[in-house]
Formats: structure tokens, sequence, C-alpha cells
């Protein structure tokens, strides 16, 4: 078992899970993720990996309630236990010094973006940050951004706080300015995903973006991740979760995400 | 008398208020709080209009029309104070989504709203598709706001039997406690707090079940935002089967809207508004229908196990297995719950096929548990209604039921029924009038009508005669039926006044038990002051 160490609700639908797990948080790279399971029975979802502490042994998740099993897991209170946590899982992000790095978080990317730019800003790049969020309240890690970031991009769709608009609509004025950009990185919900790649194509910057498919074992042996990149059938576990987001077919991505809908509704009540 | 809204000249009748002199013409003035059954209350301002020779801006809303008024609907003015109302509006409303420019790209890449724990905006709001404020937001082509808009961060109240409390999407109308007050004379739902703090809520913050709560749902249904919603229909997209029918559950014969998709029926509300449904009805009817527990597919007993079989194969064993049977060594026990036409194919089939006296028929109100007259030895049950000594004592069982019980148990043969909404034929209403059942969704999985499947055993017995006629009289009744839903109840019925009357078994099944959230309903003390901390 692994115990919950604590539970803090970052926005009014996204919790920070700190979760027990030292074999993780020992080999835990930037751009992987684990795979957890509430209890022995749960469902099985992968999170990405917001922070590990190889000290304490922890790892930290930001997990958004959406259905049945996330709702489990962030109803788990400080002391309690969730039955599985598997990882480190995937494929670790190729580092190197690209020279400027764009991370674009949105939602739970806003977690899942800060072992990517603490990793590229080690590697000798300039890392600019750009997180988004609906409204006032919903950003949070500001200080984890600050701390390898040396600029930091806050906007909220309603202009409540930062500035008015997405982040990937700041990078693209900023492209169009002629501001240079080596590489982008970007975490969250797959329009989100797909708008950054739409942006970043046209000027040739590589970009890479974490897929979050339905997963179930997280090791290759399914196909349950299954989606396609650059024509290719590729596996979000093991091949991923970070892909060229200029080969990745977005509309394939979404319609996976929703094949169980009905069952998902239906275990809600 | 007559007035005249934007040149037009309409008449009016006495009592009238302008809105609704001008609704009746067709002019359309945006309104929120306003509902054609209750009262005016005034509180939206988005009705706002000029009235000639009357400062200010009245609400049409609750202004009586007078003769010679002569009121403008559209100029600059109201115009643009409709618009601010309609922004400050928004501000205490996670609008994001409405005033996203990526908004159009958003829609065409994902029209379907996301299931999520907490509605932050449009996109994961139980009430995507079917928003007043979102329509209007829209209409008035707000795009915008003045400053950025401002979350409550209030408790998301998720612990209620059927329906779920988020005052964050609240924008405090209003119509949720005033048709409480409209249907229960004291509402239940009340706006309790004030300022900032102000909330849709129960006094004392007590549970609903502790409130005094019918759980009719006319509050969800009148609620202009997701804020009040049903907690099974929440995540369901826009229907794509709408039937009108009898409710099933009782012989009140309320009349249901029901909503469904995909095959699956997610929505019950009331055809008449003036009168609320009961718990069971308005909440109840999905949930029952799609429990994970239904029997699905016909088995019968080979060996020792049950075992899935095709439908023929079910009539045949049941045929040759009842044959010994036949004369008064056979009864048959079912409710009324099933369609008229069910009923009489079963009697048909115990007196003239299976040449039985022992037709037993549950009377509504009774204990659903029978004792079988003596020497019977085969029965076929619709239901859960028989002891577990009485089910030992006999030789042969026959299930024709939709969730598993004892008698399944020790069933030889399960035969999966339709319930519900995936019946069609007569419901008999509290008067002896006949009411239509129309089937609103396909029956789960391989399930069928209780006639369909006693004449499929009558073929099987080898007496087709019999089971033409009995499929004939069936199809013609139901052709012919003249039969009218009641679209106007005198009075409410009283399982929809006092929650304690609302029936608790079904087929002999405790509904609870596969819908623990009508179990729920039940009322509970409210806990003694010593006991709050």
């Amino acid at each position: 078992m692994f115990r919950v160490v604590s539970n803090r609700k970052v926005t009014p639908n996204a919790h920070e899970m700190v979760v027990e797990a030292p074999e993780v948080a020992r080999t835990a790279q930037a751009g992987q993720f684990a795979l957890l399971m509430v209890d022995e029975h749960s469902e099985r979802i992968p999170y990405t990996l917001a922070d590990w502490d190889e000290a304490t042994g922890t790892v930290t998740f930001i997990v958004l309630e959406v259905g049945k099993s996330t709702g489990d897991f962030v109803h788990r209170q400080p002391g309690d236990e969730v039955a599985h946590v598997v990882g480190p899982l995937g494929m670790p992000l190729e580092v190197e010094n690209f020279g400027t790095v764009a991370c674009i978080g949105g939602c739970y990317g806003l977690g899942g973006i800060v072992p990517v730019g603490r990793t590229m800003k080690a590697a000798g790049n300039r890392v600019i940050t750009y997180v988004e969020a609906r409204m006032e309240g919903m950003h949070y890690y500001l200080d984890k951004y600050e701390s390898f970031s040396d600029e930091v991009v806050q906007t909220t769709t309603d202009g409540s706080n930062g500035i008015k608009g997405h982040g990937v609509d700041i990078l693209e004025a900023r492209l169009k300015e002629g501001v240079r950009v080596d590489r982008v990185f970007t975490i969250g919900c797959p329009f989100m995903m797909m708008l950054t790649a739409q942006v970043t194509k046209p000027h040739e910057i590589k970009t890479f973006a974490a897929l979050n498919p339905i997963m179930l074992d997280g090791t290759g042996m399914c196909g349950a991740c299954r989606c396609t990149v650059g024509e290719e059938t590729k596996f979000a576990c093991v091949d991923g979760p970070f892909f060229d987001a200029h080969e990745v077919d977005w509309h394939e991505l979404r319609d996976r995400r929703a094949a169980y809908i009905f069952t998902e509704r239906d275990v809600c009540k | 008398m007559k007035i005249t809204v934007n040149d037009q000249v309409l008449d009016a009748n006495e009592g009238e208020s302008v809105l609704e002199v001008a609704l009746r013409h067709d002019i359309e003035i945006p309104h929120i709080c306003y509902h054609p059954i209750l009262p005016a209350n005034g509180v939206c301002r988005m009705c706002l209009v000029e009235i000639d020779g009357i400062n200010g801006l009245p609400a049409s809303c609750s202004t009586p029309a007078a003769d010679g008024m002569v009121v403008h609907t559209e100029t600059e003015t109201v115009r643009n104070r409709r618009r601010e109302n309609l922004e400050l509006i928004l501000l205490e409303h996670p609008s994001s989504c409405l005033v996203c420019y990526k908004r159009e790209a958003c829609q065409t890449f994902r029209p379907e709203k996301e299931k999520t724990g907490v509605t932050t905006g449009c996109q994961n709001c139980p009430n995507k598709h079917d928003c007043e404020v979102q329509r209007l937001t829209l209409d008035l082509g707000i795009t915008d706001l003045p400053v950025g808009s401002f979350y409550r961060n209030a408790e998301f109240d998720r612990d209620d039997p059927f329906i779920e409390n988020d005052p964050n999407l609240c924008i405090l109308c209003g119509r949720c406690e005033q048709i409480c007050q409209y249907h229960h004379d004291t509402p239940v739902v009340v706006l309790t707090g004030r300022g900032p703090d102000a909330r849709v809520g129960q006094a004392f913050d007590l549970p609903l079940n502790a409130s005094g709560c019918t759980f009719c749902g006319a509050c969800v249904d009148l609620c202009p935002t997701g804020s009040l919603s049903d907690r099974f229909a929440r995540w369901y997209g826009v229907a794509d089967g709408l039937v009108k029918t009898t409710c099933p559950f009782c012989d009140a014969g309320c009349a249901l809207e029901v909503k469904s998709e995909g095959h699956r029926v997610f929505s019950a509300t009331a055809l008449d508004q003036t009168k609320p449904l009961c718990a069971l009805g308005r909440f109840t009817i999905p949930p029952f229908l799609s429990s994970r527990d239904r029997l699905t597919h016909p088995r019968v007993m080979a060996g020792e196990r049950l075992r899935e079989v095709t439908w023929e194969e079910a009539f045949t064993a049941v045929a040759d297995g009842l044959a010994p049977f036949k004369g008064d060594t056979f009864a048959l026990v079912c409710d009324r719950s099933g369609t008229v036409e069910d009923r009489h194919a079963l009697r048909v089939f115990t007196e003239e096929v299976m040449d039985s006296s022992h037709y037993i028929e549950i009377e509504d109100g009774e204990e659903p548990r029978v004792e079988l007259p003596t020497g019977v030895k085969a029965v076929l049950l619709t239901g859960d209604f028989l002891e577990a000594d009485a089910l030992d004592a006999l030789e042969m069982v026959v299930v024709l039921d939709c969730y598993p019980s004892p008698a399944a148990e020790k069933a030889t043969a399960i035969l999966p029924a339709a319930i519900l909404l995936e019946t069609k034929g007569h419901l008999v209403d509290e008067n002896g009038v006949e009411r239509p059942a129309k089937r609103a969704v396909r029956p789960a999985g391989q399930a069928k009508q209780d006639h369909e499947i006693i004449t499929g055993l009558i073929t099987a017995m080898g007496d087709e005669g019999t089971a033409g006629k009995l499929t004939g009289e069936i199809e013609t009744r139901i052709q012919d039926s003249e039969a009218e839903l009641i679209t106007e109840r005198a009075e409410a019925p009283a399982p929809a006044l006092d929650v304690t009357k609302i029936r608790t078994r079904y087929r002999g099944h405790l509904i609870a038990a596969r819908v623990p959230d009508a179990g729920a309903v039940q009322p509970v003390a409210a806990p003694v002051p010593s006991e709050v901390v």
C-alpha cells in the first residue's frame, strides 16, 4: 500500500496529491508518469509526475476530478492509502541545451510542466513558462515556475489574472515578432496541445506534447493507449507520453478518450 | 385594454404584466427569473423596459399592464442597462467559456460537455446544452467583461439524494425557492445567507431529507443554470429520444416527458409543471432501468448451473418443464406493475393454457409476499414474491423478472423481463381509466415484455392458435388505442407531497436496493442543537 502524505486543493477541481512511493521517486525522470490504482479493484489511471523527492520518497500528482476513479483518489486524506503506484513509466524526455525552450501548461499541465521546465533549465536552456487557466484562483505553483524560468507568462481566459487569453496566443504573437524559440513542450487538454501544434508548425519549431489517452497496463501490452503519430500507431505508455505534436492525430485522440463515456457516466452515480 | 409595445398595439388582460402581454404576442423581452407558472419576482433585472411617463426602467415582469401604456423594449438605454445587468450576473458566475475567443474552435473540436467533479466553465457544466444564461449572453453578444469574474469557492453540496447543488454556478434568480413554495407551501429550498454569502440551500444547512424535501425535482427543472442538477442526468448530452408517456410506478397516472440518449433513459420530468412529481417518477426510473444487476439474458438450468440460452431454447425448456403441471398444481404470481396487456396475457396463460385457477395478482399496497395454495408444485413468478421455505417445497420455478431474487437462485429458467419505460400498452390510473404507456427505450439486453414472453411460451407448448389470437388482440388494442395522457392534473399525487407514501417495491423488489438514493429520500430527524458543533 502507498500512503497519501498530503492532499491540497489547488483549484476548485484539481488536487495536489503527494503519495509515498520511494521506488518511483528514486528513478523518475522528466517526462515520465505513473499509474495509480486507488483500491485493489479500481481503474488504473496514468498521472503525469508533477514532482518527486528522492529524500522523502514521495511523488506528486496533480489530479483533476473527472469521474469515479479520480473522485475516489482526491477524497483520500493524508494518512489514507492507495493500493498501487506503478512507475516511473514512459520514455524520459530527451534533454539537451536547445537554446530557448517554451513550456506551455494548462489545467493539470500546470503541474506536469514543472519537471520539464526544471530539467531544461538545468541543461542550460533559457526557459519561458506559459501557464494558462480559466480564471483567477486557478493558477498554482508560481513559486516553482519562478525557480526555473527566465520568464513566467500567466494568462486567464477571462482576464481576471495575468494577460487575457491563452498561453499559446502570447507565444504566437511573439513568434510573429521574430522572437526565437528552439523547442516547445506542452501539457494540457488535447485541444490546447493541438492549438500549440498549430501555432508552432508554420515556424517549424519542434514541439512535444504529452498525450493523455485512456491507458491500462502502461507497459505496451494491451494497446489501450494507442494513438496515431506521423501515420504510425504508437503506444503512449512506452513510446510516449511525449510525441511530436505536429504529427499527432488529435481527432483520433479525442474520440478514443471518449470511448467508454457511457460506462464512465453510469459509475459516477 | 390596449398597450403599445414597440409601436405595436396589443390587447392586454386585467392582471397581466407587461412582459406577459409581450410574450403572448411573440415579442421577446429577455428574462431569467420570470417563469409562467410563478408570480413575478423581479430580481434578475433582465426584462427592463422603458415606459412613457414612468421614471427609470421598470422590470416588465412585475409591472402590471395598464390601458394606454406605451412601452419600448429595445431603446439604447434599455439595451445598455440590460447588458450591464447581465455582465453583473456573469461576474459571479464561472463565465470564462462565454468570453473566451477560442470558443468557436473549442466547440468545433469538442461539442460534447465534459464530465467533471466541479464545474468551472460551460465546457464542463451539466447545463452546457440548455442554459438560459449562456443563451442570453450569446444573444446579447457579450464577449468581454469589464473586470475578471469572481469564483465564490462555496462548498459544492453532493451528499443529498438525487440532487446536487453547486452554489458557485448559482445566479440567485430565486426560481427554485419560488417553485418549492408554489408546490409545497413552505419552501425547503431557500435563499440563505446575505450579501456575498447568499446561496441556495436549506435552513440551518440541514440536508434535504432532514428539511422536509419530497424530492419532486421541480427546483432542478426550473434552475436556469447548472447549479441544481440531477445527479443521474448530469453528464448526458442532448437527448436523441423524447417520449411522452404515463409514469409506470404508481396509479396516479402522472404524464412524464422522458429523455434518452443512445437508448438510455436519462431523465423523466413532469409534463404538467403545475403539480409536482414524486421522487420515484422524477428521479428513480433511469437508474432503476440501468442498474447493473438487471436480468438481461434468458437462462435455463443445465445440470447444476443456469446456462445462457437463446429465447427459442428457453421457451422450449420452460414449455417442456411445465407440461406435467397443467391444472391446479400450477400457479402464477404477479403484481400490478405490468401493463394491462401483460397482465391479460399472464391470466390467459394461467387459466386457459395451464388450465389452473391459481392466477394470483397482488394488489398495490399489499405486502408482496404470498402463500401458495396447497397442492401447487410449479410456479411462474414475475417478481420477488415467495419466501424461501415456500420455494423449497416447489418442483419447478420459472422466473419472469427484471432483477435477481431468492427465487431466481432456485429457478429452472429465468426469462428476463422488460420493465417500466421499456414496455408499451396501457396502465390503469386510480380512477380506473386506461392511460397510454409508450416505449421510450429498447429493453435491457435481450429482455422482452411479459406478453411477448408468454405468447412465445404458448407457441412452444404447441398452442399456436391461442398465441396468435393473444398477439393479435394485444397488437390491435395498442394500435387502436384512444387512451390519453393526463396533461393537466387536478391535484398533486399523494407521494409527491408526502415522501413516506412513495412505493417501496417494484415486482416485489425493494427499489432502494437497486437505487440507494430512493431509500435515502425518507425523512431523517434533524440533529438536535446540542449535537450541532
